[in-house]
């Protein structure tokens, strides 16, 4: 048989075409996706504004005049005996949140993984996004179910809001309910066919879907999030709240893109830590090694994903409580300085507890390989920064001292402790954290590898450098702009800090590709040789995420306190009163409480799908 | 000698309380509050448990004590002697916890209360939002006229505020020792550092009895000063509270 | 300690890695408009 240069037969060419085309298809669904919200360009707003201001003037005189805000009492709020409208609305709210967060960040990274199992044609990829789809299918479900619930109870306690709001969004709110035939369309297909559209061009026409999937998903995000940030910095309508006809204006408020970017890099970590329980229940109740090997792998994959969106998830939360701060003094000190100060050092604890949970799942799952053993000394270094960090991270500045202690003191400041609780010190240790927990990670990733580079010494020692000149320049940021210059340089040294992180995370990881170029495996991973404590930390990670987003949710909602829309529309409702910190924790735990009973119903149905029951003598022969 | 693995928890967790509690309270002088150190002792517990127990091999040497305690027949008499003891300190613990005591309750004070957007000062409503030093921009314009306003905002200073706040304006004044809660530290990098000008006017001119509602009870004994300064007194004195201090107020520019 | 082998390839990415970051921090600055050093 001649071997030599294959001539491209017809197939070949179609499927060639087929790919030019289906990628530009999704090219062009993305910038469809992107472009109907849009993204800000600054300066050609700037630009713009002038032009705007004139058409906005010349549409009001043509088009109807809207009504101001209305001045609302409590009466105008319909009252159903017994039931707290604020509770019930909050709870829809927050459980339709979750169920959201996790079904808008499964599709995005059981894309990716797609596109992983595509590439090295490894089928356990494949079968792991498929079965991280069909968690979420009835996940889908409960999000619309809650949705529905939300919207409900809305229009039933708040109908002079929600008249407001959806006159002013009108359109948005349109498109958001017709976009819902598509995303349940692309969805059910994107599922149900998976297992059809296997093999060549039809997996493409399926990793399409995948991305459409997103498109959708995204947009319907970024609608929700005009009309939840509109409540909180109001643009397009003046001060007595008429409307300017500008939709664009009220959904691209100042408050709009922050809250974008948080809540998608904060819904990938989510989805990960919620399908990570999913796959540490199964592991626990597995009973053969395989599958036991399995669940580990997945378990392990979804920490990963976690970790990822973990690592620069802190700078999004910063970013957009900065942006609220530039936004309203008022809603600025009110967020950290005043009522929910304490908050946000319960929200300082939960997020240690990640940090220290996805560590632990890590150097636990270092037992999986028999070379680790050269790396799992360091552990002990790494978990003693990682807790002293986590203690900066979350000293308070204000104290609960004793009578005594204050005395001690001679007032509530501590001399010592007090500058630990400002956000240069919190900058600085969230930071740390960070690069130690991607230290563990590339621990993790070493274990199993033996170097064969002959500059493996070198190697090494150039990371160690990278390590301590990014961590000198972390403390140098924090320290000399954190406590000796004045606010402008504090706030602007918060970049280069997140930037060096981020640098050296990526610039390690890429020179530990080439420092274990051509390595060689110490051995196969013994996937499913970790204790089971480990998978309790997983179940700790998702439902410390959970708290956490329930209380965040709180907040964010919270300070706008007595306004409907802020400086706009006021709240006359009875419930109109910032609840003490024990209330409001109660809430959220309880909804909290509610969703794992969700959750634990979604996991059952997942697999309950699978099982067959024989019912002998049952049926007509 | 080796030293088995729950002695070395013991002494670990043992020596950072202690350490804790030298550096802090008799090094540094300035004690540690223990509602902190709780905090902080659980966290380092959390961490002590996640080092021993990562392998298999270190759980179990950990546990091994407590299980041969629990389980071993040769050890019955510390089992017994542990049993009775344990059960006896956790119940006198509790009892010691729940006796009533005389201690005055802790109050959680909001340190940072948040302004209102607007409110009613000299007669005319101000709008915190937009509000701004009317003498600021002269210190750019003139660097001379500026210093005369900081020693009239000196002047101010010394005869009403330095009595609080203390003639270093680090809350040390001749009333401070008296005050609950104490005048607030001009000096330190969390207070006017932190805060924008307007911030400042409103917790000057309205005092104590002025702060929000939200965060009551208000025990401050912040002089409701509008009724005693002039508006321009009050702005030359925030001049020179940023001055004396070197601190700048917080700005969303470098100016 | 492998002076050849580790320690000079450690000084020097130190001194290479310090002036990187050094250099980040100040073009990070100066785009916001402030200075690496404070002054008023």
């Amino acid at each position: 048989m001649i071997t030599g240069m294959k001539k491209p037969c017809l197939s070949d060419i179609r499927f060639l075409k087929t790919k030019v085309f289906l990628a530009l298809l999704a090219l062009a669904v993305i910038f469809g996706a992107i472009t109907f919200p849009g993204f800000d360009q600054a300066g050609v707003m700037a630009a713009e504004q002038g032009a705007a201001d004139q058409e906005v003037a010349a549409d009001a005189a043509a088009t109807a005049t809207y009504a101001p805000a209305p001045k609302l009492t409590a009466a105008d709020y319909p009252s159903i005996a017994g039931i707290n409208s604020r509770v019930v609305v909050w709870i829809f709210a927050q459980l339709h949140l979750w169920f959201a967060a996790f079904v808008l960040a499964v599709p995005i990274f059981v894309f990716i993984i797609e596109v992983i199992g595509m590439k090295t044609r490894d089928k356990r990829y494949d079968d792991m996004a498929y079965e991280f789809i069909k968690v979420s299918i009835t996940g889908y479900s409960l999000t619309a179910i809650l949705g529905g619930g939300l919207a409900f109870s809305l229009i039933l306690f708040y109908p002079h809001l929600f008249t407001y709001l959806s006159t002013i969004f009108s359109e948005s709110m349109f498109y958001y309910a017709l976009l819902f035939f598509a995303e349940s369309a692309v969805l059910y297909i994107y599922y149900y066919g998976w297992h059809w559209l296997q093999g060549g061009f039809k997996k493409w026409v399926h990793l399409s879907l995948g991305l459409t999937l997103n498109a959708v998903g995204t947009t319907l995000m970024l609608l929700a999030n005009a009309w939840l940030t509109f409540m909180m910095s109001p643009a397009g309508v003046d001060a007595a709240g008429v409307f300017s006809g500008d939709a664009w204006a009220a959904i691209h408020n100042f408050l709009w893109n922050p809250i974008n970017i948080h809540r998608f890099v904060a819904n990938i970590a989510y989805g990960g830590s919620i399908v990570g329980a999913y796959a540490a229940f199964k592991f626990l109740t597995a009973n053969t090694p395989q599958l036991r090997a399995h669940y580990d792998w997945m378990g392990y994959n979804a920490n990963f994903i976690a970790i990822c969106a973990l690592l620069p998830l802190p700078f999004a939360g910063y970013y957009l409580a900065a942006e609220i701060y530039a936004y309203s003094q008022q809603m600025g000190i009110t967020l950290m300085g005043g009522i929910f100060a304490w908050l946000f050092i319960i929200q300082a604890v939960l997020i240690g507890t990640l940090f220290l949970s996805a560590n632990y799942y890590l150097w636990c799952g270092m037992g999986r390989s028999d070379g680790a053993g050269r790396y799992t000394k360091y552990i002990k270094y790494i978990a003693i920064v990682l807790v002293a960090a986590f203690l900066v991270w979350f000293t308070p500045h204000t104290l609960v001292l004793t009578n005594e202690e204050l005395k001690a003191l001679g007032g509530p400041h501590h001399k010592i402790l007090g500058p630990l609780g400002i956000m240069p010190a919190k900058n600085t240790a969230v930071n740390i954290m960070i690069l130690f927990t991607a230290l563990s990670f590339m621990f993790y990733r070493r274990a199993n590898k033996v170097a064969t580079v002959s500059w493996v010494n070198a190697g090494n020692a150039i990371q160690v450098a990278l390590f301590t000149a990014g961590i000198a320049n972390i403390l140098l940021l924090g320290i000399y702009h954190g406590y000796f210059t004045n606010t402008v340089y504090k706030v602007a040294a918060s970049i280069p800090q997140v930037l060096t992180t981020l640098i050296v995370i990526v610039g390690s990881i890429t020179l530990d590709s080439f420092i274990y170029k051509g390595a060689t495996e110490v051995g196969p991973l013994k996937w499913g040789r970790i204790p089971e404590r480990a998978q309790y930390a997983l179940f700790l990670l998702a439902v410390s995420f959970t708290w956490l987003m329930g209380l965040m949710g709180y907040i964010r909602s919270g300070i706008r306190q007595h306004w409907h829309v802020v400086d706009i529309m006021r709240d006359a409702s009875p419930d109109a009163f910032t609840p003490t910190l024990g209330y409001a924790a109660n809430v959220v735990s309880v909804a909290a409480i509610l969703f794992m009973a969700m959750v634990m119903f979604v996991f059952w149905i997942a697999q309950v799908s699978g099982q067959k029951t024989l019912p002998t003598g049952y049926w007509k022969e | 000698m080796k030293i088995p693995k729950l002695l070395q928890a013991v002494l670990v967790l043992a020596f950072v309380y202690f350490g804790f509690i030298v550096v802090f309270d008799y090094i540094l002088d300035a004690v540690i509050p223990s509602s902190l150190l709780a905090m902080y002792m659980f966290f380092v517990a959390a961490g002590v448990f996640m080092v021993f127990t990562y392998d298999e091999e270190g759980t179990r040497e950990l546990v091994a004590p407590v299980k041969a305690m629990v389980e071993d027949p040769s050890k019955r008499l510390w089992r017994n002697v542990v049993f009775v003891i344990l059960p006896l300190a956790v119940g006198g613990g509790t009892y010691m916890k729940m006796l009533p005591n005389f201690e005055a309750p802790l109050e959680l004070r909001t340190i940072h209360p948040a302004p209102p957007s607007t409110a009613k000062i000299y007669g005319k409503r101000v709008n915190f939002l937009k509000l701004e030093n009317p003498y600021r921009k002269i210190e750019k314009e003139d660097p001379e006229a500026f210093r005369e306003l900081v020693n009239e905002g000196a002047a101010v200073y010394i005869e009403n505020c330095q009595y609080c706040h203390g003639d270093k304006l680090d809350g040390n004044g001749p009333y401070a020792a008296g005050l609950n809660p104490t005048p607030l530290n001009f000096q330190d990098v969390g207070t006017i550092a932190q805060l924008q000008e307007s911030y400042l006017f409103w917790r000057i001119t309205t005092g104590g009895p002025g702060l929000p509602k939200e965060a009551a009870p208000w025990i401050s004994s912040m002089p409701v000063w509008q009724d005693f300064l002039k508006e321009d007194e009050v702005w030359k004195v925030i001049l020179f509270l940023y001055d004396y201090t070197g601190h700048r107020p917080r700005s969303w520019e470098h100016e | 300690m492998d002076i050849k082998g580790s320690f000079i390839p450690f000084l020097g990415a130190m001194v290479v890695c310090c002036g990187l970051f050094l250099a980040l921090d100040a073009v990070l600055m100066n785009m916001q408009g402030l200075s690496l050093v404070f002054h008023q």
